[in-house]
């Protein structure tokens, strides 16, 4: 019954119940009825049947009583008046039959003898048996009668006919009573299920049910429509949030693909159509190993994620790995792929981001070959650096002993021989310096001091420095105009003078006798001060301008008379960057050409204080008043061999020296020298370590010590300067400017004043790359301008 | 035991009765079988008549049935009653020679033989609430009140009513309605 009613309309459904229902009650009602009915007729008429029989057995005790068969026929007779009875009979006290009625039917249709008392229903009629008694005594005798129930069936009969009919009515009346008050439910929910129909077939949650009343149906709408408001909301907000995340997805530079749990495609984005040639609806549910994967690379990302779904492992997953992915023409390009489960309650997926490698390969690739390059090339600095710095020991010899040859008053030829050797090697220690600049330039380790530099000041020390050569190639060497002392720029001063002695150089050395070279300074609009050397050479052709600036091209130079380099320019240029500015060539065949300098003005620095003496003088008091002693420490035999024979030619210094650094400490101790020399690479002990330990006893502490060193390192020179040396001088050593720090040293107490303030323009150059220019001031004007080789 | 003694009576009676019925006894009725109804109709007249109460000395006084003359009940009389009660009564029997000896009882069967002395007999009883009971057809004229006349196979009953009622004796209607009443 209950499943039977599950799947019937509503309709029908309530009719039913409505049916069952009254059907159920009606038949109960009449049942109990027709049962009640039943019941009271056979006890009435058992009642009545007993009290007929009460009288007739009352009547007929005395017929018993006095064997009177007659009188009891009669009495028996009497019941005829009750149509329903339809045998009666007496029987006496022996139990035999003594009258019966009616009085036609044979003995034997009567029972043959009395049975107990009472009344029993039998199929169609009541019978029983009833005493006899008078007045309580002796039973007289068996009164039996049976009544026909046909009347009672006959009326039972009628009720139920009654019954059924009512039954039937009842049926007629609650079937229609239902059929019109079951759409009062049926049809708000009919209605209402049309609508959510309706929607989902259409899928427009827009629609709204009608409410037909306040009842719980009404609220079922109410509550339904309110549904369907919030189903709307959340779709439209569904909708954003997967346009945003498509959306997103789609920005993405990474193709974003989501598999479900087998692999199957169900998210491709605009990236992904892209890289791989497929559009989203060709990609969605298939295989993305299939797709994208080489065949190599299949079974792999199937395992993993095999892997995963089974044990929730997987290596692979959450990673980072670079490997070929496919496109549809089966070309195959370098990614990143990254492939992440993601769980959605117990829906396991995959994200795989994707990303095209093909140029971050490529970077990789050449970032690897620059960096392959930049080593070498710092290789070949540190080469060139060290080279230089090997060259350097050499040379010192040849330059020293040619200075020495040249002060022994040679003849004519011999000077001449002299000069050529001083000159080879001077020219050869500027190429090397130059050489080494470059490599430090390249190498990063060029050190500057940038500090505010007065462009007159140092235009002037060039000038005077090139005037000598200009006047013996007949050039005029003219400065046009704004050599004001306002003009500062910041560089590194040195540094500068060394472009500055170089561009003049060129102009000079370019330029035909009778030429003009000319320095001028001007203001340029972005804060910057330009120094322009015109010169009326030959002038530049303009292909070769762009290789002006490249070392050791000489742009044909090589074959002319001009001697050069070939790197002061590249030089220049480098150090004029380095400072921040700029260097630059105009140029006009036939007409002559316009090299200038471009750096950044500043503010000229306050005013100094007059500068402190150099040396507080302390009386020498170790020292004798005639004999100087010199201790000189250097393990180089060449170098201790020349040093003795430059002071061999003065009686008043005697030369003490010492080839390892401990011994040279002895010496000093022992004999309290004027002044030491010291070598920075000693065998036993280094230069630094001699040095802090002279300092630190306090019977040397006072001696002055002159580094000399072929290592010409800004570095080194500052940690030494600082550890408390008195001057540094590099390899090779120029005797000259030697002479002069040691006359200094020595004799500071005023004997020599003429000397002092030479001596201190050695003492206080802090580099050797300055070297050159000074050294050349202070002994030969000559040497500095020639030195500084140009391109030709 | 008083009951299935009763029984085992009437069925010795309607056995009899059937006998006669079935006509093979064409002489005159046996006395015993005639005596044992008689002994029963005699006992059953207790039942339909009441006494007044002044015949009893107490409420538990015995019914007293009387029988006058050379009776042929033998101990039937006794058996039939042995026993039993009547509104709470015993019943008794007692036997009578002649109309002097005639004591205290409610019941008093004339035997045939005592026509001779019925006046006397009556006399005896008269005013007393005394039902008397005779076997002749002429009992009634001569003053009785119930007579019980063999007839072929069956007893019957003839009364006089306006006798009992003057003896103060009440008798029930169902009793008349089975016995030929005298005016």
């Amino acid at each position: 019954m209950k499943f039977a009613l599950h799947d019937i309309p509503i309709q029908r459904k309530l009719m039913t119940i409505i049916l069952l229902i009254s059907g159920a009650v009606l038949l109960l009602t009449c049942s109990a009825f027709f049962a009640y009915e039943l019941l009271t007729f056979r006890q009435t008429t058992v009642r009545q049947l007993s009290t007929l029989g009460e009288v007739i057995a009352t009547n007929s005790t005395a017929a018993l009583a006095f064997q009177n068969q007659t009188d009891a026929e009669e009495i028996l007779a009497a019941v005829k008046a009750e149509r329903h009875i339809v045998a009666a009979c007496l029987y006496d006290d022996a139990g035999d039959l003594f009258a019966k009625y009616p009085e036609e039917l044979p003995a034997d249709a009567f029972p043959a003898t009395p049975k107990s008392d009472g009344y029993q229903f039998g199929r169609s009629y009541l019978a029983g048996f009833q005493p006899v008694v008078q007045d309580r005594g002796r039973r007289l005798g068996t009164l039996y009668l049976k009544s026909d129930l046909g009347a009672m069936y006959e009326r039972l009969r009628l009720y139920g006919l009654i019954i059924v009919a009512v039954i039937i009515l009842s049926f007629i009346l609650a079937f229609m009573l239902s059929k019109m008050l079951q759409q009062q439910i049926s049809e708000p929910i009919l209605a209402l299920a049309e609508t959510a129909k309706a929607i989902s077939t259409r899928g427009d949650y827009s629609v709204r049910a009608t409410k037909r009343g306040k009842d719980e149906l009404g609220l079922l709408t109410d509550a339904f429509n309110q549904m369907l408001t919030q189903i709307h909301q959340q779709d439209e907000a569904l909708r954003e949030s997967a346009e945003h995340v498509r959306a997103v997805l789609n920005s993405a530079i990474s193709a974003v693909i989501v598999m479900d749990a087998e692999g199957k495609i169900t998210d491709w984005n605009a990236r992904a159509e892209k890289k791989f040639g497929l559009t989203h609806l060709k990609a969605l549910g298939r295989e993305m190993a299939e797709i994208i994967i080489p065949p190599r690379h299949r079974e792999t990302v199937r395992c993993q994620m095999e892997r995963f779904v089974a044990t929730g492992e997987g290596s692979a997953l959450n990673r980072l790995i670079e490997m070929s992915a496919l496109r549809q023409d089966d070309s195959e390009f370098p990614v990143e792929l990254s492939i992440s489960p993601i769980k959605t309650g117990e829906v396991v997926k995959f994200c795989c981001f994707i990303t095209n490698i093909t140029e971050r390969k490529k970077g990789e690739a050449a970032l690897k070959a620059k960096q392959e390059a930049e080593s070498a090339n710092k290789a070949k600095s540190e080469f060139l650096s060290r080279m230089s710095h090997e060259l350097r020991t050499p040379l010192n010899a040849i330059l020293g002993f040619g200075q020495l040859l040249e002060r022994q008053n040679p003849t004519e030829i011999q000077r001449t021989r002299v000069d050529h050797i001083t000159t080879a090697g001077r020219h050869l220690l500027k190429l090397i310096n130059e050489v080494l600049d470059i490599s430090r330039i390249e190498s990063g380790t060029l050190q500057l001091s940038l500090e505010p530099v007065s462009i007159a000041e140092v235009l002037k020390e060039a000038l005077g420095l090139m005037r000598p050569l200009a006047t013996q190639r007949q050039i005029e060497l003219s400065a046009s105009s704004c050599l004001d002392a306002t003009s500062f720029v910041l560089a590194d001063r040195q540094r500068l003078t060394q472009v500055l002695l170089n561009l003049i150089g060129n102009a000079v050395k370019y330029t035909p006798q009778g030429g003009k070279a000319t320095v001028s300074c001007s203001s340029c609009p972005n804060d910057m001060l330009r120094v322009a050397i015109h010169d009326t050479g030959p002038g530049i052709p303009a292909d070769k301008l762009t290789r002006l600036f490249t070392p050791f091209d000489r742009l044909g130079a090589e074959q002319s008379s001009v001697e050069g380099t070939g790197l002061g320019l590249a030089l220049s240029q480098r150090l004029i960057e380095a400072m921040s500015g700029s260097v630059g060539v105009e140029s006009t065949v036939g007409e002559g050409s316009t090299f200038w300098v471009e750096l950044p003005c500043v503010a000229p620095p306050l005013p100094c204080a007059s500068e402190p003496g150099p040396h507080t003088a302390k009386p020498q008091s170790t020292s004798s008043a005639g004999k100087r002693t010199l201790l000189y420490i250097e393990d180089n035999l060449s170098n201790l061999t020349l040093v003795r024979e430059i002071f061999a030619e003065q009686p008043d210094i005697e030369l003490v020296s010492a080839m390892q650094g401990q011994f040279g400490l002895d010496l000093a101790r022992k004999h309290l020298p004027d002044l030491i020399l010291l070598d920075v690479h000693l065998p036993d002990l280094p230069g630094s370590e001699v040095l802090t330990q002279l300092r630190r006893d306090e019977t040397t502490c006072d001696i002055p010590v002159v580094v000399i060193s072929a290592d010409a390192t800004a570095r080194q020179m500052e940690l030494l300067m600082a550890a408390g040396a008195h001057a540094y001088l590099t390899k090779p050593l120029d005797i000259t400017e030697l002479s002069q720090v040691v006359e200094e040293a020595i004799f500071k107490d005023g004997t020599k004043a003429k000397t002092e303030e030479q001596g201190e323009h050695a003492s206080i150059l802090p580099s050797s790359q300055a070297q050159t220019p000074v050294r050349s001031k202070t002994r030969r004007g000559e040497l500095g301008p020639r030195d500084a080789a140009a391109k030709s | 035991m008083a009951f299935l003694k009763t029984t085992r009576i009437a069925a010795i009676c309607i056995s009899v009765a059937a006998i006669l019925g079935s006509g093979i006894a064409a002489e005159p009725p046996q006395s015993k079988s005639e005596y044992a109804l008689k002994a029963v109709f005699l006992y059953n007249f207790c039942r339909f008549i009441e006494w007044p109460k002044s015949a009893f000395a107490s409420p538990t006084d015995p019914i007293i049935i009387a029988v006058i003359g050379e009776d042929s009940f033998g101990h039937l009389l006794e058996e039939t009653v042995h026993g039993e009660t009547l509104r709470g009564r015993a019943i008794q029997i007692q036997r009578y020679r002649n109309p002097d000896s005639i004591g205290h009882c409610h019941l008093l069967f004339i035997v045939r033989s005592e026509t001779a002395r019925m006046e006397a007999i009556l006399a005896a009883v008269a005013g007393k609430s005394i039902v008397t009971v005779g076997e002749t057809d002429a009992f009634l004229d001569r003053g009785g009140m119930i007579a019980l006349t063999a007839e072929r196979n069956r007893v019957r009953l003839h009364i006089n009513p306006s006798l009992l009622q003057a003896a103060n004796l009440d008798v029930s209607s169902k009793l008349l309605r089975v016995a030929e009443v005298k005016p």
